[in-house]
C-alpha cells in the first residue's frame, strides 16, 4: 500500500492506494503516530484508491480515530468505494466516524463547521 | 472464459505470516472467478479467506515464527467451499471467538469471523486446545451481482 501525506487547508489528507490488511495496516499506523498534528484540527483519509480492507485495515482506522479524537482531532474518512463501504457499513463504523463522498466535502464541512464556530 | 467444470480444487500451503495473507486471498479469488462467481462475491470471498489467514497468523502460533497455514478449496457444482487450517494452538471456546467482540489481541477489532459470516453461506470452527483450528465456509455460486452501487463510477 502507498501512503501519501500531504497539508490541505488546515487539514492533514491521507491518500492510501492498494490494498490495507494484516500486512500493510503497521505501516499506516506508524506514518500517522509520527505526523506532528499539534496545529492541525482534522486528518482526512482518502480511500478512493483502496482495492481492499480488512478488520485489520479498520481496526488501524479506528485505533488511529481513537487516539487522535482523544487530542481533540477530528479523523474523517472519504471516498470509499463500494466495496469498502460495504466493509465500512457491516463494521458500523460510519455511526462513529465521519465518512464523505470526497475528500473535498469532507474539507468543506470542515471550513463550515470552522465559520460556525467564529460565528458563536 | 468461465470454466463449464462443475468441480475443481486447489490446495495452499503457507508460511503462516502476514505478507502470504495477500496472496492466499488472491489465490482463492481467482480460483473462484475461473468457476463462475460473480465479481461481488469474487471481492466477498477475498475478504473471507483474508480473515481467516489473517487469523492464523496472529493467533495460532504465538512466539513461533514458524507455523503453517493450509487453504484447500473444493467447487462442487454451484458451491465452493472453502478450508483453511493450522496446527497450532487452538482455542478453548470457539462460540466466543465467533462473537463480535474486542480481540484477544490488544487493539484489534475481533470482527474477523463476523466478515467471514456475512460474507458466506455456511461458517463452522472446529477447534480445541492444542490441536489446530480448521475454519470451514460455504459460499454458492450467484447467478448475478446483486445491488449495483449507483455511486460508484463517478
Amino acid at each position: 500500500m502507498e501512503i501519501d501525506i500531504r497539508r490541505g487547508g488546515d487539514s492533514m489528507i491521507i491518500t492510501l492506494r492498494g490494498e490495507f490488511d494484516l500486512k500493510t495496516a503497521p505501516e499506516f499506523c506508524r506514518r500517522v503516530d509520527e505526523l506532528e498534528l499539534e496545529t492541525t484540527p482534522r486528518v482526512v483519509v482518502d480511500l478512493k484508491e483502496v482495492t481492499f480492507i480488512d478488520s485489520s485495515g479498520l481496526g488501524a482506522l479506528l485505533g488511529r480515530y481513537r487516539d487522535l479524537s482523544s487530542s481533540g482531532i477530528d479523523f474523517a474518512l472519504a471516498a470509499p468505494s463500494h466495496t469498502v463501504r460495504e466493509i465500512l457499513g457491516i463494521a458500523g463504523v460510519c455511526r462513529v466516524l465521519d465518512v464523505y463522498p470526497s475528500v473535498q466535502s469532507a474539507l468543506r464541512s470542515e471550513e463550515e463547521a470552522s465559520r460556525a464556530d467564529d460565528e458563536h | 472464459m468461465t470454466s463449464t467444470e462443475n468441480s475443481n480444487w486447489m490446495r495452499l500451503e503457507l508460511a503462516a505470516r502476514s505478507e502470504n495473507v495477500g496472496l492466499a486471498r488472491v489465490s482463492v479469488a481467482a480460483f473462484a472467478a475461473e468457476a463462475g462467481f460473480t465479481l461481488t462475491q469474487v471481492d466477498e470471498i477475498k475478504i473471507i479467506i483474508s480473515e481467516a489467514v489473517s487469523n492464523v497468523v496472529l493467533h495460532a502460533y504465538p512466539g513461533c515464527s514458524e507455523g503453517t497455514v493450509v487453504i484447500e478449496a473444493r467447487i462442487s457444482g454451484d458451491m465452493l467451499r472453502v478450508r483453511v487450517r493450522d496446527e497450532g494452538v487452538g482455542m478453548e471456546d470457539v462460540e466466543r471467538a465467533r462473537r463480535t467482540s474486542f480481540s484477544t489481541l490488544d487493539g484489534r477489532m475481533g470482527m474477523g469471523f463476523t466478515f467471514i459470516a456475512s460474507f458466506s453461506d455456511r461458517l463452522d470452527i472446529e477447534s480445541s486446545p492444542g490441536e489446530g483450528t480448521a475454519v470451514i465456509v460455504d459460499v454458492h455460486r450467484a447467478s448475478s451481482d446483486r445491488d449495483p452501487d449507483p455511486e460508484d463510477g463517478q
